[in-house]
């Protein structure tokens, strides 16, 4: 079982949206889909998903033509919704419906993600009456119910609080323990290097990164160089040829052009008796890579409007 | 398949449409008007005619006292030996002959009598029957219409008497009895009665309202329905389960339904509130009167009004009804169709009223179309308009029911603009088809149609490649 994507593009009005976009999904896990606003992603998703018609390219999933109609595929989109005056349980049980599930199927499944989501006093409530944290546990329930193969997850944990980013986050791995196919987008890079094994970076619909994270991290090599010491040793690092990248509480960070250059900062920080309180020599940070890739160059906001007309 | 689903997507819609406050008030407080109508049909006749039908009520249990005519005098002055039979049952008036030369002095000694009686005076002149007749004073308290039921019971046995001496057998006369049925028409016009000219006003103009307000205001819900789905991202969900085909069959087919139902709950209130008043209402006293109509005269007027109210709703039958539902549900979809695409034109909900505009322009305009040629029109005449309102299905869904309860159109002439009006729902059904998966998750600005046609060709053509 997998998910391949081959050569996906799409373009608005001569705009184009998605430039070529391939993807593999394997083996189950969590996989990385990444981008600035207006990336892409969302273009993507929906055509992945077969609600937008692609200009070209495939999506196969086990092998053939992905039919969301016909597979079994949980969607959590970016811009949530719920029926505002309806009641939350009802909605439930249509959403279970259109997946074709039984009223038992149905009541056993809602019953259960309404209780690990610990939502179940709001279960006779109207979508409205409800926090926009609970109305988003709601729409993760929508997205889960009748145990789906494949989960497609927009930007999750926007918006939540850390105690429900938290239970959002356990469920995400329970889900990929129990061996699902999950395409999570997030713009919480901590998050994703907590799931993620393997991602794709977007930046104005073509993509900039792509593979295996701890591949990409180990091929930049330790670059990264943060230092905090008790006095002033920046002329020191200005003698080794370091670039001062930024100034935070936690002292100065460096870019380094290899181990060789920080070493001999250190060296010369403890020939002249200077008080190291914090040497950290690092691969780049998801965050860091991201900046790196999309950071020079955002995407406007008509740029994101164009892309979604 | 690409409609699975839509029964779900029907049951859902169907079933939060009814529970909504709105629905519950609105047809709860019109079921009870339409059913105070219905009732006030039956009541209102009974309580104008209270008099007569305490009379009849009063005749047919042999209560003479309720009646007023207390002494009838007769003065025959024909060579016929007349017998009047008023028997206690009836009025329990006692006759009394009197010599025709006493007329003058029993004319005058009624009007001073403080007795409630009546003078007959039976001539006949050239073959000619008939019966003068008068009245105590004002010093009595003798009713007319009373005198009225004792003078319309001697002109019949008059009648019968009187074809018997000629030698007719009995249903020779009751052919004479029954008269000549005579009428004054301009060459080429029909009969029409004062009631049959509010019915050929008021009926379409009512109906066409009412078909209008239904037809319109459901399909506006279809456009908000799918409006709200957009504006919320639901239909983001939705479309990975169920295809947009699918959302708009279930959701057009449960507004149809839940209006037909609304519609249908409001003719049963009208029936049960007919019933519920038959205790009440004169209906309940028909076989009273047409019995004392045939016995004694009295009744009449009521039964006037019955033959009015039963003229009215003659031509209601099970053929209208089926013509009616079937133009409902045509009606409907050619509205609803149009608001579906006015629904799915838009991301936000603040566009909508601008989206409905143009359905709102066509769906006045085909209001007006049935309703504007109904006034004044009393006597079932069609103008030009009105018949080509009948065959434009913009127009039709409002006024051909009514034009065929009416008999202002024939069976096939209604089967030829049905045809006309299930041709337009299948264009505009296909055309829909087109362009709805197109344009279901556009955002942005909303999308007028020759976008939309734009839209769905450049798929098609991506698609082809």
């Amino acid at each position: 079982m997998s998910l391949t994507v081959q050569n996906l593009s799409k373009s608005f009005n001569g705009h184009v949206a998605v430039k070529d976009l391939s993807f593999e999904l394997t083996k189950p896990g969590v996989f990385a889909f990444l981008g600035t606003n207006g990336a892409g992603k969302s273009t993507s998703i929906r055509m992945i998903l077969n609600m937008l018609k692609k200009d070209s390219g495939t999506v196969l999933w086990k092998g053939r033509e992905l039919n969301v109609l016909e597979e079994n595929i949980g969607y959590l989109s970016e811009e949530r919704g719920l029926y505002p005056k309806y009641n939350v349980l009802e909605q439930m049980y249509y959403f279970a419906s259109l997946k074709g599930l039984k009223k038992s199927e149905a009541k056993q499944s809602i019953d259960y993600l309404f209780d690990r989501l610990k939502i179940n006093e709001y279960r006779k409530k109207n979508a409205e009456q409800l926090s926009k944290g609970n109305q988003q546990k709601v729409q993760l329930a929508a997205a889960l119910i009748g145990n789906p193969e494949m989960l497609i997850l927009d930007e999750p944990l926007s918006g939540l609080d850390p105690v429900n980013a938290d239970l959002f986050k356990d469920i995400i791995r329970e889900q990929r323990d129990l061996g699902k196919y999950i395409i999570m987008s997030s713009h919480q890079m901590q998050t994703i290097e907590e799931f993620c094994e393997d991602l794709v970076l977007l930046h104005r619909g073509e993509v900039v990164l792509q593979g295996n994270l701890n591949e990409i991290k180990k091929s930049y090599g330790r670059v990264n160089l943060s230092v905090k010491a008790d006095s002033e040793f920046l002329d020191i690092a200005e003698e080794c040829g370091l670039t001062v990248v930024q100034h935070t509480p936690n002292g100065t960070d460096f870019k380094v052009n290899n181990e060789a250059q920080a070493q001999e900062l250190l060296k010369k920080m403890l020939e002249k008796n200077i008080n190291v309180v914090t040497f950290d020599l690092r691969e780049p940070s998801l965050h860091e890579l991201f900046v790196e890739k999309c950071g020079g160059d955002a995407v406007t906001e008509s740029e994101v409007g164009a892309n979604e007309n | 398949m690409k409609t699975k689903g839509w029964k779900n997507i029907f049951a859902f819609t169907f079933l939060q449409q009814i529970k909504t406050k709105s629905f519950i008030i609105s047809t709860t407080v019109i079921a009870i008007i339409v059913a105070l109508i219905a009732a006030t049909v039956n009541i209102l006749p009974a309580i104008l005619l209270e008099d007569e039908l305490t009379k009849i009520e009063d005749t047919l249990e042999g209560d003479t006292e309720a009646f007023t005519v207390e002494k009838l005098y007769i003065a025959n002055e024909t060579p016929l030996d007349l017998k009047f039979t008023f028997t206690t049952a009836t009025m329990g008036i006692t006759p009394e002959k009197i010599d025709s030369s006493a007329v003058e002095a029993k004319i005058n000694e009624l009007a001073e009598t403080t007795e409630n009686a009546m003078l007959a005076h039976i001539t006949m002149t050239d073959g000619y029957l008939s019966i003068d007749s008068y009245y105590s004073g004002t010093n009595s308290t003798i009713d007319e219409s009373d005198c009225n039921s004792v003078l319309n019971l001697m002109s019949t046995q008059l009648d019968i008497q009187y074809l018997s001496s000629l030698g007719l057998n009995a249903d020779q006369m009751s052919t004479v009895v029954k008269g000549v049925s005579t009428s004054l028409l301009q060459a080429g016009d029909e009969p029409v009665s004062l009631v049959d000219e509010l019915v050929n006003m008021l009926v379409p103009m009512i109906a066409s309202l009412i078909l209008f307000i239904f037809i319109f205001s459901y399909s506006q819900m279809v456009a908000q329905s799918i409006a709200i789905e957009k504006s919320s991202r639901i239909m983001e969900y939705l479309l990975t389960s169920v295809s947009p085909l699918s959302i708009i069959i279930g959701k057009i087919l449960a507004m149809c339904s839940v209006s037909l139902m609304q519609f249908l709950i409001f003719v049963a209130a009208g029936a049960v509130g007919f019933l519920a008043s038959m205790p009440f209402g004169i209906f309940a006293k028909i076989d009273d009167i047409v019995s004392a109509v045939s016995e004694s005269g009295v009744g009449i007027e009521a039964q006037n009004v019955i033959n009015d109210i039963m003229s009215a709703f003659s031509s209601v039958n099970i053929g209208t009804l089926v013509i009616l539902i079937i133009t409902f549900i045509l009606g409907f979809l050619v509205y609803a169709l149009i608001a579906g695409l006015a629904g799915a034109s838009i991301s936000k909900m603040e566009d909508l009223s601008a989206a409905i505009q143009p359905m709102s322009i066509i769906g006045v305009l085909g209001f007006y179309l049935a309703y504007m040629p109904q006034i004044g029109n009393t006597d079932g005449e069609s103008n030009p308009i009105a018949i080509i309102a009948r065959y434009i299905p913009i127009s039709s869904p409002f006024c051909l029911p009514s034009a065929y309860m009416l008999g202002q159109m024939t069976l096939v002439e209604v089967i030829i603009a049905l045809a006309i009006l299930l041709a337009c729902v299948i264009a505009l059904a296909l055309i829909v088809a087109k362009v709805y998966e197109h344009i279901i998750l556009h955002t942005g600005d909303r999308l007028k149609l020759s976008d939309m046609l734009k839209m769905s060709e450049n798929k098609k053509k991506t698609e082809s490649k």
